[in-house]
């Protein structure tokens, strides 16, 4: 009987231990961010160098550039055709011009 | 930065040194980032990094056992752990400080940083499926150890 009930109160214990551990696991739950005191960036503004710009181009920023550059460069290329056509066809009108004014009607 | 570092060197001041570590390291070396991950996981891995050397730096120091507890993490109290759960947490500190590095991460950056277990993954370095195993030893671990040091005064006996 009296190792029955210590057998019972053993394992209410350990239930107990636990329950307990369980709880403790769970106190983290409904945790904030903790902040540094205020006076912190003051002192990392006073530890970084003065007068010292960095450029960072990350990955994104590398292809950004890269393809602005082929596109600008495509219409440099699109523009200088398109004046190349403009003036062969210019040089073409002409031509026809001058054949039609240089051609001699004889009225009889 | 902060708040990751003080849940591993549980001590205001040496969590506010790496914090301002960091920082100084991010403005002197933000061109070798080579943008291959986000920059907050960069910055969370410079500070975890940061912090494990703390606490290597710590553990190699020569130090009598009572400087050690009246300097650190006995009854170290998170502040932003909520006014019930406070003296449960400190034993919870206690034991994630007793964890493997790699659990200890993963425990920190997913239950009191709350990051994602992708992030946790980037972070680190491995796999979501990495971090779930290394969280559940974690858990095992720290149940276990909860249990041994279950305060007896607390029996209803």
């Amino acid at each position: 009987m009296s190792k029955e009930y210590k057998q019972y109160s053993d394992k209410e214990i350990m239930n107990e231990k636990e329950q307990w551990a369980n709880n403790v696991l769970e106190s983290f739950s409904g945790i904030e961010r903790a902040t540094p005191n205020h006076d912190l960036f003051d002192k990392i503004l006073m530890d970084l160098p003065e007068h010292s710009t960095q450029l960072v181009l990350t990955k994104h920023l590398k292809w950004v550039a890269m393809i602005a550059t082929v596109v600008m460069g495509l219409n440099v290329y699109v523009l200088t055709l398109e004046r190349q056509t403009t003036s062969i066809d210019l040089q073409d009108v002409e031509s026809e011009y001058s054949l039609q004014f240089n051609f001699n009607f004889y009225a009889e | 930065m902060f708040n990751t570092a003080i849940g591993y060197v549980q001590h205001e001041g040496e969590a506010e040194e790496i914090t301002q570590d960091v920082f100084v390291t991010i403005y002197n070396k933000a061109d070798t980032f080579k943008g291959e991950s986000k920059v907050s996981t960069w910055i969370y891995r410079m500070t975890v990094n940061k912090s494990l050397n703390v606490l290597d730096k710590r553990a190699r120091r020569p130090q009598s056992g009572g400087e050690i507890q009246s300097y650190h993490k006995i009854n170290f109290n998170h502040p932003g752990i909520i006014l019930e759960n406070k003296e449960k947490a400190q034993f919870l500190f206690q034991q994630i400080d007793k964890l493997a590095e790699k659990q200890k991460t993963a425990f920190l950056l997913t239950f009191v940083e709350g990051l994602p277990q992708q992030e946790v993954a980037d972070i680190m370095e491995t796999t979501i499926k990495a971090v779930e195993s290394l969280l559940q030893r974690a858990k095992v671990k720290l149940r276990k150890a909860l249990i041994s040091i279950y305060p007896e005064g607390k029996l209803k006996k």
